[in-house]
């Protein structure tokens, strides 16, 4: 079983050795592995017995680790080619804190089979990871996402009425008495 | 003049996705957007407290969560397709919600002690009270004997526009979260030393006037009166709290005029 703490220290550990000496391309495994594990994980927890809220949060969390980390693997093998060798490394470092803070309940999770953090503090660093990475460039656009998930746009619109409705019940617009 | 901006504008303005042939958003979309996008231009009259960015986080995440349990999964993989499609779909509601908190207001303190005082010792008692007043619809006296449904729902209409008193139209006591945003609103009027207008602007009927709706039980029948509005509530917690609340197009208006106002 993959450890998300360790992982995400030999990252820390990589990124810093490339801060002295430079890229080398060709030894990206601590990244190489938070994308494979985050992928194989996502299909492990959709699959386990917790509730579906549960699911859902901690399928979040893996989806941003591995959008960020697979987007951070991108931007480091072509840095040295667009001459942006020190600041893709710093910024890849950055972004460390953020998936170090959420990897500690992904363990536990995938150990024992249960959250004992609420699920709003997991969302919440979750949210953090996406929205530190969509501000350093390690998250890709909304279009690329969805062509790399195959999501056609009939099926994201299906998605949107059906919220659009349940919207309208959650913030109590829809009169229950005129059902 | 300033404008508490309510969860429920936050949220209907954050739901939208552009289409070839028809965008999809929420009935009240336009209203909602027209007063973020003037509060964007003089985000001085705008309030988001934490508790409304908060909750309207939470009913976001709710609506996403509602959604996904009301699809039906044909197999695994159809499962790890929605449950993607929903986190890029929850991420991107999300960053137009934190866009429009961003841009359209202004954080004002909040005395957490002061705000749950005022909600557990003067809204919610005052509210508990009123309510035994309301009624959610209005439901003329019409004899058991008299079963035949058209009959009824004749009569239903005729008795009404007859009826000396309606008796107020209200939906009943808010949930908690409501109510907190009701004491925010006093506590921000008391703040200013009621000297400052607090517009409170949503879409929740909670709020704002209520629509009025007619029926009789014993047939089903129910409509709503067309173009008609009973404020009562919001007149009384008006009176009584300092804050007006209203749906965002009159509120928007209401700005415009004050800064015309301030022009000439």
């Amino acid at each position: 079983m993959f450890n998300y703490v360790g992982g995400c220290e030999r990252l820390r550990k990589m990124l810093n050795i490339f801060l002295r000496h430079g890229i080398d391309e060709a030894h990206l495994e601590p990244l190489d592995d938070l994308v494979k594990f985050s992928q194989i994980d996502e299909v492990k927890v959709l699959n386990s017995y917790q509730p579906l809220s549960q699911q859902r949060i901690l399928f979040g969390a893996l989806r941003n680790i591995h959008t960020t980390t697979d987007e951070i693997r991108a931007k480091l093998k072509i840095a040295r080619a667009v001459h942006e060798n020190p600041k893709t490394i710093e910024r890849a470092l950055e972004m460390i804190d953020s998936l170090c803070a959420i990897a500690p309940y992904i363990d536990e999770f995938l150990t024992k089979g249960k959250m004992t953090e609420s699920e709003k503090k997991i969302n919440e660093f979750s949210r953090a990871i996406y929205r530190k990475a969509n501000r350093l460039g390690f998250y890709p656009n909304l279009e690329t996402q969805l062509k790399q998930a195959q999501i056609r746009e009939k099926e994201v619109e299906d998605f949107f009425r059906k919220l659009a409705e349940n919207i309208e019940i959650e913030v109590e617009n829809v009169d229950e008495t005129a059902r | 003049m300033r404008t508490l901006v309510e969860t429920s504008v936050l949220i209907e303005a954050s739901i939208f996705w552009k289409c070839t042939d028809q965008d999809i958003k929420g009935p009240c979309f336009e209203k909602c957007t027209g007063l973020l996008s003037f509060l964007k231009d003089h985000s001085e009259f705008g309030i988001i407290t934490k508790t409304i960015e908060d909750e309207a986080r939470n009913a976001l995440d709710d609506a996403v969560g509602r959604t996904i349990r009301k699809t039906y999964f044909t197999d695994f993989a159809d499962k790890v397709k929605v449950m993607e499609m929903q986190h890029i779909v929850s991420n991107y509601c999300l960053d137009r919600l934190d866009k429009f908190v961003e841009e359209c207001s202004s954080r004002l303190p909040i005395d957490t002690k002061e705000r749950d005082r005022i909600k557990s010792q003067e809204i919610e008692p005052f509210l508990k009270e009123l309510v035994t007043h309301t009624v959610r619809y209005i439901q003329p006296p019409i004899p058991s004997f008299i079963h035949g449904k058209r009959d009824r729902e004749e009569l239903t209409d005729v008795i009404v526009q007859f009826l000396p008193s309606r008796g107020i139209v209200y939906k009943g006591i808010p949930a908690d979260r409501d109510l907190t945003i009701m004491a925010e609103a006093t506590f921000i009027y008391r703040k200013y030393k009621c000297k400052e207008q607090i517009y409170l602007a949503s879409i929740d009927y909670h709020f704002i006037p209520n629509r009025i709706q007619i029926g009789s039980y014993l047939s089903g029948y129910k409509k709503f009166l067309e173009n008609k509005l009973d404020s009562g509530v919001r007149d009384k917690l008006a009176k009584q709290f300092g804050f007006v609340s209203d749906e965002p197009s009159k509120i928007l208006e209401a700005l415009e005029q004050e800064i015309a106002k301030e022009e000439t």
